[in-house]
């Protein structure tokens, strides 16, 4: 820096506006100071990071957020499937005993042929069956 | 003269710190994106005490401040991919105080007008409690005429006597700007305000 640069920045006229205590002294009075002192720093910084991570939503959170809905919908599912099954087995009771026994059959060791027989004649009277019930 | 005490070398000191703080933060913002959210406690702690005082000057009432400041926060991290980590991180949350506070300012209007229970008290006041009220409405009048911009400089530079070129930067606009808006906030509260300030001793 040159004496020149100097003799500049100090004689150069500052752009600075002029204070005005009138004016200044009256807003002040009439807005107060602000009150760094009643904040808690700390807290507030903690409410912030709070709320920050509460708009996060993670994988848990959209479980969190649906179970209030999911279960009382599962719960109806699962009834209803319950009553269809328990209505099916009334209305077609025979249904009821066709796997197993073809299963039982096979496990049994009949021959492959045997096996089939049983199943296609489950299969007839259940057909059977169910020509009757509908007539 | 030492060097260091010289005003280019302050010149070149502020610009050097302005400079430091744009790269920390850029750098916290980019942490932030890769999904470090305690980086941002970082920036929030960093920015808390100013951007409360605009807060404070915006809605006037500590609470209402503290939860502008809270919603201004969480307005910035939503809006973190539209920052640009090039400029300095300060304007651009003073920018969404100033937004966000005229809102809330317009909606509790009637309570911003009140008198703060809880803030430092103020200075013995020459006017007596009815001119002081009638002062007060007054000027909660005519600083609603003034835009955020005005309101927000002429309050900066006249209560808290911050200078033009910290008032430019902390809303990130050219000294001459800011001396320009200050002119014209003062202008309408002289006129407007001229009789209290006569009353004054």
């Amino acid at each position: 820096m040159t004496d020149l640069h100097l003799h500049r920045g100090a004689s150069a006229p500052t752009d600075e506006p002029r204070r005005d205590p009138r004016l200044g002294g009256l807003l002040r009075d009439l807005m107060g100071p602000i009150p760094m002192r009643e904040v808690n720093w700390d807290a507030l910084a903690g409410r912030v990071s709070a709320a920050i991570r509460a708009r996060q939503t993670p994988w848990w959170g959209y479980v969190d957020r649906w179970q209030r809905r999911a279960i009382p919908l599962a719960l109806a599912a699962g009834l209803l499937s319950a009553t269809l099954l328990v209505h099916s087995w009334l209305t077609h009771p025979e249904a009821l005993i066709t796997a197993p026994d073809m299963v039982s059959a096979v496990v049994a060791g009949a021959p492959a042929e045997d096996a089939a027989t049983f199943f296609s004649h489950s299969v007839t009277s259940a057909a059977a069956y169910r020509v009757d019930f509908l007539e | 003269m030492s060097p260091t005490h010289s005003p280019d070398s302050f010149d070149s000191s502020a610009a050097d710190e302005r400079r430091a703080t744009i790269e920390r933060d850029a750098a916290l913002v980019r942490r932030v994106r890769d999904g470090d959210t305690a980086a941002f406690d970082e920036i929030v702690k960093a920015y808390m005490r100013p951007v409360f005082q605009v807060a404070y000057r915006v809605v006037g009432h500590r609470e209402d401040a503290e939860d502008l400041v809270q919603d201004c926060f969480l307005a910035a991290f939503q809006y973190l991919d539209s920052y640009d980590v090039d400029r300095p991180f300060g304007p651009w949350i003073t920018r969404i105080v100033l937004n966000r506070g005229a809102n809330l300012r317009r909606s509790r209007a009637r309570r911003a007008t009140e008198p703060e229970t809880d803030a430092v008290s103020p200075a013995p006041s020459a006017l007596d409690e009815t001119t002081r009220a009638e002062a007060r409405a007054k000027l909660e009048e005519v600083m609603a005429t003034l835009n955020e911009r005005q309101r927000m400089i002429v309050t900066m530079f006249d209560v808290d006597g911050m200078t033009s070129t910290e008032i430019g930067e902390r809303l990130e606009l050219a000294p001459g700007t800011v001396r320009w808006h200050l002119h014209e906030a003062r202008r309408v509260l002289r006129a407007a305000l001229a009789r209290f300030i006569e009353d004054e001793p």
